[in-house]
């Protein structure tokens, strides 16, 4: 029953982003914005810092276009007021933030699928870039975290009024560590450095990270949406 | 290399930073004494002005 | 009288703190060698540790009442989570300015991005901000209680990470720079920091136990205004 309820919430999330179109569009045009900057501010044709710089910079983006899909978050459920209606069901409150969580990381996946190629597009086509699978690796496992973390803190937001500033102020401290570690997990493994045991353990700090705060998600949303 | 003058002053610094924090804990606990005898005084007022009236 | 028990509490723990206090700086200053190494400086290492540790320790104290009023929905647990959390942003702060000094005094930088400690306490310090933000964008009442401590728990989390984080990011040849005593302290040097630990614990104790005291304080006054606006 309960893998029923997700699926279904689950369609539901994607079902409404796909009439409305709202949160990966906007992510989408974010990331090339963002992209466009960080190349001018890095130095048009020749790549102040080189690659390290730039795989810097993708992580920073990956950050802030997730805040921005979150941002629009719950707002859905808080505007038209259907929160009353789903919390009168009888599933597990928890349920609904893992829902949000599985919808979030698709999403956030949809938009790196345009923004990766982009990233190599802006960034590094000729010149040596970081390990591709250990790059794809670290997105994949930083996406869980960022997931289920901004749910948790998005569901927290969204009843605030100070949401747009709030959200971005409570996910960031949280995203030092997870930035850290994928920073440098990919850029150690741009040549002529390769992958090697500390890049294994790297990857497993982002898996530790993902079950941190899966753990900590799934106990403490219940607190977020009592009322 | 390091300014031992300096240090010394540092350190001084921190010693009289601290002492002056706790002194002000020790002063602003005994005031709050003092603001609590006297909210019990009123509360005994009140509650006789309640019980006469 | 009910409070003259919380009474004893504040005051015995400001009692104990000003002997402690005045004790550790004594010992700092007269008492304990100077370092071979570092000289004179290092003595700073015995203010700075001490109140790292406090800024753990109160974190922590927050962060277990703040569990404590998920559980149980006390009302009181919340002061007690928030008021060790804000002491902690100010022991944190304080532990970010004596490294920086140390570092000026040590290396001539104001900032060591290669500190681990410095490091942690930097996302450390960002994230009792965050709380700060948070607890002042919702109005008193049950839903900010609830919010503060779910945020506090999330700390929790966050403060072992970002521990290994820093550790994992830096170079495995970086030198160590803070713990240049480690397990070599002799004995005269152990028991100045132990000294100067429980001094600056008491000292965040009796912080706590004044707070709360004038919280209460507060409380009763306006209680005692809305008897006297009762009609008698």
């Amino acid at each position: 029953m309960t893998a029923r309820a997700l699926r279904a919430l689950v369609r539901k999330d994607l079902l409404v982003e796909l009439r409305g179109r709202e949160v990966v569009p906007s992510m989408a045009v974010f990331v090339g914005a963002a992209f466009v900057l960080f190349r001018f501010g890095l130095g048009g044709t020749d790549l102040a810092g080189g690659t390290r710089a730039a795989t810097g910079m993708l992580w920073v983006a990956i950050v802030f276009t997730a805040l921005v899909g979150l941002s629009r978050s719950f707002a859905h459920e808080r505007e038209g007021r259907i929160w009353d209606g789903l919390l009168a069901a009888p599933v597990d409150r928890a349920l609904f933030w893992a829902a949000r969580t599985c919808s979030t990381f698709l999403f956030l996946v949809a938009v790196q699928a345009v923004a990766l190629p982009a990233f190599w597009l802006f960034f590094l086509q000729e010149r040596a870039g970081p390990s591709y699978p250990v790059l794809v690796a670290a997105v994949l496992l930083a996406d869980v975290g960022i997931a289920c973390l901004g749910s948790l803190l998005a569901g927290l937001a969204s009843s605030l009024r100070a949401r747009e500033v709030l959200l971005p102020a409570l996910y960031l401290p949280f995203s030092i560590p997870l930035v850290l570690t994928a920073v440098r997990v990919t850029t150690d493994t741009i040549p002529p450095q390769t992958s090697g045991s500390e890049t294994l353990q790297r990857l497993g700090f982002l898996a530790l990270y993902d079950t941190v705060f899966a753990l900590l998600g799934w106990a403490l949303f219940e607190y977020v949406v009592e009322d | 290399m390091i300014d031992e003058s300096a240090v010394r002053s540092v350190a001084a610094v921190y010693g009289i930073a601290w002492v002056a924090t706790l002194a002000y804990v020790v002063i602003l606990n005994a005031k709050l004494g003092r603001i609590e005898r006297q909210l019990d005084e009123l509360a005994g007022l009140l509650e006789a002005r309640s019980g006469d009236g | 009288m009910p409070h003259i028990a919380r009474l004893d509490r504040a005051t015995a723990a400001t009692l104990v703190a000003a002997a402690l206090m005045p004790a550790a700086v004594a010992l700092i200053f007269f008492y304990v060698p100077s370092d071979v190494d570092q000289g004179y400086s290092q003595r700073i290492f015995y203010f700075h540790v001490p109140i790292a540790i406090t800024t753990y320790a109160l974190f922590a104290w927050g962060a277990l009442n703040a569990a404590r009023y998920l559980w149980t929905g006390r009302e009181e647990l919340d002061l007690q989570s928030y008021v060790p959390m804000h002491l902690g942003v100010i022991f944190g702060s304080l532990t970010l300015v004596t490294g920086s000094i140390w570092a000026h005094i040590s290396w001539g930088t104001w900032w060591d991005w290669g500190s681990r400690e410095l490091n942690t306490f930097l996302i450390i310090f960002l994230f009792y901000c965050a709380y700060f933000m948070l607890r002042f964008s919702v109005e008193p009442g049950a839903r900010r209680s609830r919010y503060s401590a779910v945020y506090a728990l999330l700390g929790v989390g966050l403060i072992p990470l970002s521990v290994l984080a820093v550790r994992i990011a830096q170079d495995a040849l970086h030198p160590i720079v803070f713990r240049s005593n480690g397990v070599n302290m002799d004995g005269s040097m152990f028991f100045t920091f132990c000294v100067a630990l429980a001094a600056m614990l008491s000292l965040a104790v009796s912080m706590y136990l004044v707070e709360m005291r004038g919280k209460r304080v507060d409380e009763r006054l306006a209680h005692l205004r809305r008897l006297l606006r009762e009609p008698a």
